[in-house]
């Protein structure tokens, strides 16, 4: 086959080329649609928390909502402020995206399932996370706008404060295992829900859990810590003036940096895709979804293409095909094969690399819900009350963690 | 230095009670009423003040709707014409009708929907629909002209009616 | 007195100053209003209102059309509690033609204005916490909203410009099912005011943003002509059904709620929260009443078709949810009237945000202005 290309092209260039080709791929077919459909489940989520149904209209279930949301951000008008920076301001959001991605190169989703197993992949996590630092602020000044400028201060501001409780957290893995290889954490944890990470130290390496998990948190500009985007304040905070598709840009990068945050706690204290019991849980409920909404698009199928036979054009019938209500019989149905399904993957220890891909996913994504229910029930932070929170609390706890788990392992 | 640990106590604890109420309201049913697939028309009360229908067959010519309308958007044009009795709806006895209207026009985008004009009403000829789907393309559609043909042709009839007894008499 | 020392200590800092436009289109000001806002860096120095981006002048209007006519333009004044307004207005013009109301119309009308109370207290402190950050509160809060408009659709046809009191009394009786349909919104109401309390009243980050913020005395509320829910929070008892009672509020029985300062300073904004919440429950315990004690009779009193009435003015308020909602009217014989001028309890309020914004946060003056229930209708009419 390498016979039919030109030969000006080294074989060094062809893998240069085929790496990019796997690059591109998996961040467009795997991350992308992962934190587009993290908005449609927040949509879905918060409705159901507060007594209304989300999107439920456009495909089956809704889930075509978010190809409509991405056609119209892409039609929109691209416009930039007058006075505005025009470089920097279009520049922003492409360094929002760069920090949120690359980050993803050194994660393990299976064995051998890791794009670039860094020996220092800590390391390169935390100085990544930085970057997006740099966007959030170019996009506040460049907005030539004096709430957007508010708005990106404080964020600066923020990030930049709880990435010392994020480090220092993020230390105690290191610690009890020795090593920053985000993969040799992950075999470390193998062997069962008692050998995660999270359990090891007692209440030391729970607490180092539960601080990591605020300061990702206030790392993604989540309520509580959403100030830099208050909606109730500063209209959209730093990415107020951006418009179309360079705010879908913001958009995914901020929910693909929830994923993100997400899959590091799970790998380094939550046993990563190591085959254990509770993976049950959270594989059964993903496979309910799964199921669920196959099923869905399965039973809407007849009544599409009998609209189509009759001759409707295809957005009409995506659009005006009524929703319909399946049964709480139905529903218990699909749960009960989803956990099915699950028992019998960890039964036969099923351990190919999709599955532990599956499963890794599986539990990152919990969290990602967790975050979810979290921003829809709880106020925010004032900017000052934030502060306080990270330096007179965070930092002093994840000493504590820090200590505590040394002693901890001295005297194991 | 309890203070501190107080505080981070009873923080943890509130935030997990709000987060159970939260928890709770995802197993309750919602309380969306799906539009247009559910029928809302049926569900609003009697009372419900949507946009305004009159019968013309009861209509008067009192002008007391198009008096009392604090906005001004009901316009009547009438003639005089032979007595005949109508039987109103409020009174169940007959009502003398000695003006026919020729032009009966309520413009719906200036109605503020606040029901003056049905309660002087002697028969009940305007009252309000359960409609309140009114939308339409063009402004001018949102004139209703309630009067038809038929009333616009019973109007001329008794006219030459009365001028005939008029006539007849002088 | 305070405003002048503000002034002075803004030029003095002069161009160190950053100015800010809190503009009319504003996801958190509460209708249209403007603020102009000075800030140091994130600290507030002065604030100033600006007024009239919703001014509609209702005023005017009420000397081109009659009296009876001018009845639906006052719900417009406040939409969000439409009832009060009416019900202020019809009270001036029986003082103008001295006309008596029977006393199931009284007692209908309570029942009017204390759903009402109910319902712009839900909009109020669902906005406050949605300022805050927690929009679940808000979308709960305009649920029970919605019952009481489906409450009030039965009642009297429409959900938000009500039009439901008259000269002399009130235009529909009770419908069929009325009592069965209001005893169950007051069930699932009273699971929402319990939920209140974990989600918000005790939320320690709530509780973090609310405490110690805007705080004014008593004597300073005086000042400033503040009444309702604001004055209450101060500590002082005074509520027009109370010390002026109207419409048989006097055969009723029940507590005036008042801020306690439990948490944080008294008349703070956890206070005026607090004082609404527990005056919903009032409210609520007040209808029950109502509809135990309704009398039987005519809704309608004896009004005359056109009202000509010869130099003569008069002054009728009611407790709204928002304070003292007043109507002076001025007749000069003719169907219309001559003057009429409304006072509305959230221009006396808004006229106090400058004073209590002093040197607090960008996000404290939401918060702020969301705890004193500015409602834009009321400020501009």
């Amino acid at each position: 086959m390498l016979q039919i290309l030109p030969s000006v092209l080294t074989s060094d260039m062809i893998h240069g080329m085929l790496l990019f080709g796997k690059i591109s791929l998996f961040f467009g077919l795997f991350i992308t649609p992962i934190a587009g459909f993290s908005v449609y489940i927040e949509r879905r989520l918060s409705a159901k928390m507060q007594s209304r149904i989300g999107c439920h209209r456009l495909g089956p279930e809704g889930i075509l909502q978010l190809v409509a949301d991405g056609i119209k951000m892409l039609c929109k008008e691209d416009l930039y402020p007058r006075g505005s920076d025009v470089v920097l301001f279009k520049f922003a959001p492409y360094l929002v995206m760069i920090g949120a991605f690359t980050s993803f190169a050194c994660i393990p989703f299976g064995d051998h399932v890791v794009m670039a197993n860094i020996d220092v992949g800590i390391v390169y996590l935390l100085g990544l996370s930085s970057l997006v630092v740099v966007g959030i602020m170019l996009a506040g000044w460049s907005s030539n706008n004096k709430w957007s400028l508010l708005g990106s201060l404080r964020s600066a501001a923020q990030i930049i404060s709880y990435e010392i409780p994020l480090g220092l957290t993020l230390l105690v893995p290191v610690i009890i295992t020795g090593s920053m290889n985000l993969q040799a954490i992950n075999h470390f944890q193998s062997g069962g829900v008692s050998k995660w990470l999270v359990f090891y130290a007692g209440p030391f390496t729970i607490i180092a859990f539960v601080i990591y998990f605020i300061s990702a948190l206030a790392e993604v500009n989540r309520t509580p810590f959403d100030l830099p985007e208050a909606e109730s304040e500063l209209v959209s905070g730093f990415h107020t003036e951006y418009s179309g598709m360079r705010w879908g840009l913001f958009f995914v990068g901020e929910y693909a940096n929830m994923f993100l945050v997400s899959c590091i706690a799970v790998t380094l204290f939550l046993g990563g895709y190591q085959r254990s019991m509770v993976n049950i849980a959270f594989v059964g409920l993903t496979c309910f979804f799964i199921i669920f909404l196959l099923l869905q698009i399965f039973l809407f199928l007849p009544t599409y293409v009998s609209e189509l036979w009759k001759g409707q054009s295809l957005l009409d019938v995506l659009m005006k095909t009524p929703p319909q209500k399946r049964s709480n019989a139905f529903k218990v149905m699909c749960l009960g094969g989803a956990f099915v399904l699950a028992s019998l993957m960890y039964r036969y220890h099923l351990d190919y690399h999709w599955i532990q891909v599956f499963v890794f996913v599986s539990k990152a994504y919990f969290l990602v819900l967790v975050m979810m229910w979290l921003r829809w029930s709880l106020p925010r932070y004032r900017m000052d009350q934030l502060m306080d929170l990270c330096w007179k609390k965070c930092i002093p706890i994840s000493f504590v963690c820090i200590c505590g788990t040394l002693i901890w392992m001295v005297v194991q | 230095m309890k203070h501190y640990f107080l505080d981070i106590i009873v923080g943890i604890k509130s935030i997990v009670g709000g987060l159970w109420v939260t928890l709770k309201h995802m197993f309750k049913p919602h309380q969306t009423i799906e539009y247009p697939e559910v029928n809302v028309a049926a569900m609003l009360p009697e009372r419900y003040r949507g946009i305004l229908q009159v019968d013309m067959d009861l209509c008067i010519s009192c002008l007391a709707c198009e008096r009392v309308c604090p906005i001004d958007c009901i316009k009547i044009e009438d003639v005089k014409g032979e007595k005949t009795f109508v039987t109103s709806k409020r009174t169940q006895k007959p009502t003398p009708k000695i003006k026919y209207p020729l032009r009966f026009d309520i413009d719906i985008a200036k109605c503020m929907f606040c029901g003056l004009c049905v309660e002087p009403c002697p028969t009940g000829a305007i009252r309000h629909t359960r409609k309140f789907e009114g939308s339409v393309t063009d402004v001018a559609d949102l004139t209703y002209r309630y009067v038809r043909d038929v009333d616009v042709q019973l109007a001329h009839t008794q006219k030459a009616l009365l001028e005939q007894k008029r006539r007849d008499k002088s | 007195m305070q405003y002048e020392t503000q002034m002075y200590e803004t030029q003095q800092m002069g161009d160190q100053l950053m100015e800010l436009n809190m503009g009319p289109q504003h996801p958190s000001t509460h209708g249209v209003l403007r603020f102009v806002i000075h800030t140091d860096g994130e600290l507030i120095k002065r604030v100033e209102p600006d007024v009239g981006y919703l001014h509609r002048s209702i005023e005017k209007i009420g000397e081109q059309v009659t009296f009876q006519g001018f009845l639906p333009y006052t719900d417009r004044v406040d939409y969000v509690s439409a009832m009060t307004a009416n019900h202020a207005y019809a009270r001036a013009v029986e003082k103008l033609i001295d006309c008596s109301v029977p006393k199931r119309a009284q007692y209908l009308r309570m029942l009017a204005d204390e759903l009402c109370r109910i319902a712009s207290h839900l909009i109020a402190i669902g906005t406050y916490p949605m300022d805050i950050g927690a929009v679940t509160p808000f979308v709960h809060a305009l649920r029970e909203r919605e019952k009481i408009n489906d409450l009030m659709e039965a009642l009297c046809g429409a959900r938000l410009t009500y039009h439901y009191m008259r000269i002399g009394g009130v235009g529909f009786d009770l419908p069929k099912a009325f009592e069965t349909q209001v005893h169950a919104f007051l069930k699932s109401f009273y699971v929402f005011l319990d939920e209140l309390r974990p989600m918000l009243q005790d939320n320690t980050i709530f509780l973090k943003r609310v405490c110690h913020l805007g705080a004014f005395s008593k004597e300073d509320a005086i000042a400033y002509g503040i009444v309702g829910p604001n004055l209450r929070a101060t500590g002082f008892d005074h509520d027009l059904r109370k010390n002026a009672p109207y419409a048989c509020y006097e055969e009723l029985d029940f507590k005036i709620p008042v801020g306690m300062g439990e948490q944080g300073t008294l008349g703070d904004c956890y206070d005026r929260f607090d004082v609404r919440v527990k005056e919903m429950r009032q409210s609520a315990y007040l209808i029950e009443q109502i509809l135990g004690q309704m009398p039987e009779g005519d809704i309608l009193g004896k009004a005359p078709k056109t009202i000509r009435v010869k130099d003569k003015w008069a002054y009728a308020s009611v407790e709204s949810a928002r304070g003292e909602l007043g109507f002076f009217v001025v007749a000069n014989g003719q169907p219309n009237a001559y003057r009429i001028k409304i006072r509305s309890g959230s221009f006396a309020a808004m006229s106090m945000l400058p004073v209590i914004a002093k040197d607090v946060f960008l996000a404290d003056l939401v918060a702020i202005i969301a705890s004193l229930d500015l409602v834009a209708p009321e400020i501009d009419r």
